[in-house]
């Protein structure tokens, strides 16, 4: 446990002492005379500290607690210095263990303006704002910093590297940024960028946050064999070991650290490597069988009976999950024995399993935990016992359920349905219910729906097709129908009539055309551009779209502060369209170029043959055409925004004029 | 020697067609069917309707059919006939099997409707007679039962009732069927297959439909429009189709149908439009040539039908608009089609905030001090875009 500073210190020109509970959770402050502390500050709580410059002649330390800021100043004659240090290194130290080990310490150097803290010193503002920032410290909810989107859309460098990792994306911010509009700055421009991609930056964030973890470095270790340089020979074993393996070895096979320590003066360290690596030791600690074959080792054999000790940064284990306690306090030998592999000592049984629990064990013991504070008290505490209690027993839960009310949907109904039905609603009001009815009634009768005298009803007959008849045959065969409203009806197109089938089947047929040229055609088809011709279009289009985007948020958001912005991005949507129209320049000129090629070949045929071909333009693919086929919906997006905004400049200019 | 002990009876067992149940639901909107009484009667699309229900009993002689009325203002069985509107309107109720047409209730029917035979005719298919009858009495007496006053108070049909009628009756009958218990259940203690998932099983489709031994579609012949006064029921029924791989396949012969052009789209099913005269004339050919082949012959075909341009949009909760651009609350999903006034949704009455949106845009510089508006909330920072979405207060 660290020693808990105390100091003499002067605060709001009162003499007293600061101290730091043992548990580093608060931080007290007594006035001379008293007892009790007159000032406790929760360290948890500390958002900043600053410290006066080693320099100076003065010594005090600042403290942030929220909008609050407590002055302390060091009073001691001699150790003022010291007692300085050791009180922000505490409390320093207590907070970044407090916070998760990924924020990483920045050290800005900054000069804050004086504040009450100065008038409090007595008068030395100057001194005060000399302060430096000891640490930069965001409060606790900070940790949950890549979960915070404003924090997210500020963080440069995250974007930056995000940038850098996802090209595509690169180009389109590259492409976008230059084609802004004059008035929007840089940091407007990556605020609306970053807005709408603010899972990708998380996303980001998190990756980047993850840390690799240790691996069993034995393993990986390997001979490799080398061809013998002269036959007869053994072939040349090789071994190669970086640095960062022998540090893994040591830290997860202390034995192994025990044994280069004892031995390598005597032995130099390529062949200490070389007889472990040929020994019975390395057997034993990857768990495999050891051999009478295996070579004897005078050096590593005396390490071979060594007790494995168990990972040395686990202090504390709680009661229950503790095997070698649970032998001790409950012996379970009368009962059922635990299993084989999950009781302590007796190596030699399973050893592989044995070997892989001990590693994973101490690997799980190198990883920093991150659900807990590295610098908690050992032992048990309220939190700890909080998650360890059985909860699922406890007969109170708290219920932390948001409660959700629903009203019954058909109460939310303002009303008047009336006015937003369809044309053919307003038709229905229009008709006679019993008109309806009746005629509905009277159609359904079996004479109706081609009945025969004997009551059957001929289904050939109703349905009136006929394979055999022609189109105008039909009428006779037609059992008598009158049509169902008693008004003759001259139908124009018979049911089933031959021209009714024909024009069914031709539109089924080109529908399934028509799908069958959506799912089946090429993604990677260039829709007979070039290349670079495809990815201006692709280009201008994301462009257009992030502009698009922008506008519209700046459009709706209703701020006056935006007004010049707008005008400025609307005559940027313009120029998108100028842009579109370029492109498809651009793609006209290379089909033109590419039916002058094919006209080009047809001469030449037709000088070698004599026989005439014509060059049908409809099969040569591309141009202009179908650029703007595929930036249809794009320029109709662009008309739209423009035509929206003018409309809206209009009435409030007049406006702007009546008022 | 494998013929004589029979070994290969199993194998002939798995090459038989998965027999499929359809299920349609007929749109019988009497004001819709007035208004196309010109050019195709509902008498005419019945008859269409028969023809193409015989061809699909005809295919596959374990197939089976369903038809149900959506009615103005009930949704009603017209095949098979339940139990007790058979015992409601015939004086006889000597039958006791709900799916068998009860011969005695012809003579009474006949009596009062004309000289329609028994099924018992001999140039008949029997099956094909009892499906033919059971629905033109069935018709018959939905019609006679409708009276002019339910028909002025709504324009709408009762299609959500219909798909909930029909969904239950897919489900029990696929579940009577050997060949689908366990598999099509919805295993909730299954990990992979996640509540909001789509589909039922995750298995790949072919295998899919072997195992749930009934491939079951619906088919709705719609009308009319008017919708948006079901949009949640419906839209529920929809997503249940999805889930239970069911395609709903619509043929609109007039109306306004945004929601069931969705409906198609989502379970995969077809959906066509009839608009003029021309079109409905060939009714029976679309009804061959595009809804026949089953969901194990539509995985070899191309498939006709609208597939581009689906209107994705949505009715609004509040007052049953079709709506262009929404507002969702972040809490329970209700849709409005405009801010809330007060901002509390009206469905769970969650306190949502909107900030940055839905503000008459500024597009003149302001001269005046006329700083009514509450702009502040934005201040000179750049909105951005996740401003749209409302959060709870």
């Amino acid at each position: 446990m660290p020693p808990t500073p105390t100091a003499a210190v002067l605060y709001k020109k009162k003499d007293g002492s600061l101290t730091i509970s043992p548990d580093h959770k608060y931080l007290f402050w007594t006035g001379q005379g008293t007892s009790s502390p007159a000032l406790t500050i929760p360290v948890g709580d500390i958002t900043n500290l600053q410290q006066t410059p080693a320099t100076s002649a003065k010594v005090a330390l600042k403290v942030f607690v929220k909008e609050e800021s407590h002055v302390f100043s060091f009073t001691s004659k001699d150790r003022a210095k010291k007692e300085q240090e050791e009180v922000t290194d505490t409390l320093r130290n207590t907070i970044a263990a407090a916070k998760a080990p990924t924020a990483a310490a920045q050290l800005q150097p900054a000069t804050t303006p004086s504040g009450d803290g100065g008038q409090q010193n007595g008068g030395d503002a100057g001194q005060s704002a000399a302060m430096a920032i000891a640490k930069a410290i965001s409060s606790k909810q900070a940790d949950e910093g890549w979960y915070d989107d404003s924090k997210l859309k500020s963080d440069f460098q995250l974007q930056r590297s995000l940038l850098e990792a996802n090209k595509p994306l690169q180009a389109r911010f590259n492409e976008a940024l230059k084609d802004r509009p004059e008035s929007v700055s840089i940091s407007q421009f990556t605020t609306q960028f970053w807005s709408a991609r603010l899972h990708l930056l998380r996303a980001h964030a998190i990756e980047k946050a993850q840390k690799q973890g240790e691996y069993n470095v034995l393993p990986e270790i390997r001979f490799t064999r080398r061809q013998a340089e002269k036959e007869g020979d053994p072939d040349i074993k090789q071994l190669h070991i970086t640095k960062e393996q022998i540090k893994l070895i040591f830290r997860q096979y202390p034995v192994v650290k025990e044994a280069y320590d004892e031995n390598v003066p005597p032995l130099d360290p390529g062949g200490f490597w070389q007889r472990f690596f040929s020994s019975r030791l390395l057997k034993k600690l990857k768990g495999e069988k050891i051999t009478q074959q295996d070579p004897l080792d005078s050096v590593m054999d005396k390490y071979l009976e060594r007790r494995e000790a168990g990972p040395a940064s686990i202090g504390y284990i709680p009661h229950f999950i503790d095997l070698e306690g649970n032998e001790q306090n409950h012996s379970q030998r009368k009962g059922n024995r635990p299993d084989q592999d999950m009781r302590p000592s007796s190596f030699d049984k399973v050893p592989l399993l044995r070997v892989l629990n001990n590693l994973s064990e101490k690997m799980l013991s190198h990883v920093a935990p991150e659900d807990g504070e590295a610098h908690a008290p050992i032992g048990m505490d309220e939190e700890a016992f909080e998650q360890l209690r059985l909860r699922d027993l406890a007969m109170d839960d708290q219920d932390n359920r948001v409660k959700l009310s629903i009203r019954e949907p058909g109460q939310l109904g303002h009303g008047d349905a009336h006015d937003d039905l369809s044309a053919e609603a307003k038709l229905y009001m229009q008709q006679d219910p019993d008109q309806v009815i009746s005629g509905l009634r009277e159609g359904l009768q079996p004479s109706q729906l081609g009945a025969d005298k004997s009551g059957t009803v001929r289904l050939d007959r109703a349905v009136n097709y006929h394979s055999d008849s022609d189109s105008g045959s039909e009428d006779e065969r037609t059992p008598k129908h009158k049509s169902t409203n008693g008004k003759k009806s001259r139908r124009r197109v018979a049911v089933n009539s031959h021209s009714a089938i024909a024009s069914a089947t031709s539109s089924i047929l080109s529908s399934v055309a028509t799908r069958r040229a959506t799912s089946s055609s090429d993604p990677s088809s260039l829709n007979g551009f070039s290349q670079q011709t495809f990815d201006q279009l692709t280009i201008t289009h994301n462009t257009t779209t992030e502009f698009l985007h922008y506008f519209w948020t700046l459009f709706l958001s209703g701020n006056p502060a935006h007004v010049t912005e707008l005008s400025q991005l609307v005559s940027t949507l313009d120029r998108s369209l100028d842009r579109i129209t370029a492109v498809a320049e651009t793609a006209e000129k290379e089909r033109q170029k590419k039916i002058e090629g094919i006209e080009k070949q047809y001469r030449e045929y037709e000088r070698r043959t004599g026989k005439r071909r014509r060059v049908d333009h409809d099969e040569v693919p591309g141009g202009k055409r179908v650029v703007n086929e595929m930036a249809a919906p794009t320029i109709k997006a662009l008309q739209m925004a423009a035509e929206r905004y003018r409309r809206e400049l209009e009435v409030q200019s007049k406006e702007a004029g009546g008022a | 020697m494998n013929v004589v002990d029979a070994t290969d009876r199993t194998e002939k067992q798995d090459e038989a067609e998965a027999p499929s149940l359809l299920t349609i639901i007929l749109d019988t909107n009497p004001h819709a069917w007035n208004l196309l009484a010109d050019t195709l009667p509902l008498s005419k699309a019945v008859a269409n309707l028969l023809v193409f229900i015989n061809a699909h009993l005809a295919i596959n002689h374990a197939n089976r059919v369903a038809v149900l009325a959506s009615h103005s203002e009930r949704a009603e069985w017209l095949y098979p006939t339940p139990a007790h509107s058979q015992e409601n309107g015939a004086a006889k109720g000597s039958h006791q099997d709900g799916e068998d047409v009860d011969m005695g209730e012809e003579g009474s029917s006949a009596g009062q409707g004309g000289p329609v035979q028994s099924p018992d005719d001999a140039n008949k298919y029997r099956p094909f007679a009892h499906v033919e009858h059971a629905i033109l009495t069935n018709l018959r007496r939905l019609m006679s039962t409708t009276t002019p006053e339910s028909l002025s108070s709504t324009p709408a049909t009762m299609i959500a009732g219909a798909l909930t009628l029909a969904l239950s009756y897919i489900s029990k009958q696929s579940q009577s069927q050997p060949a689908a218990n366990m598999t099509s259940q919805f295993n909730y203690s299954d990990p992979t297959s996640v509540a909001g998932g789509n589909e039922l099983n995750p298995s790949d489709s072919s295998k899919h439909h072997a195992a749930l031994g009934l491939s079951s579609r619906i088919l709705i012949l719609s009308v009319s429009g008017d919708l948006a006064n079901q949009y949640i029921p419906i839209m529920n029924a929809i997503f249940a189709c999805q889930r239970l791989d069911i395609p709903l396949d619509i043929l609109k012969l007039a109306g306004d149908t945004v929601f069931l052009q969705q409906a198609a789209d989502a379970s995969g099913g077809i959906y066509m439009a009839l608009d003029d005269a021309q079109a409905r004339a060939g009714l029976l050919q679309y009804l061959m040539f595009a809804y026949l082949p089953d969901q194990g012959a539509r995985e070899h075909l191309i498939v006709p039908g609208e597939g581009e341009g689906v209107d994705f949009r949505a009715a609004c909760f509040c007052h049953r608009r079709i709506v262009d651009i929404g507002y969702v609350c972040s809490i329970c999903l209700s849709i409005f089609c405009e801010p809330l006034a007060d901002g509390t949704c009206l469905t769970c009455g969650s306190h949502l905030k909107l900030s940055g949106y839905g503000q008459r845009p500024a597009v003149v510089p302001k001269k005046k001090k006329k700083k009514k508006r509450a702009l502040e909330a934005g201040g000179m920072e750049t909105p951005g875009s996740e401003g749209g979405t409302p959060a709870p207060a």
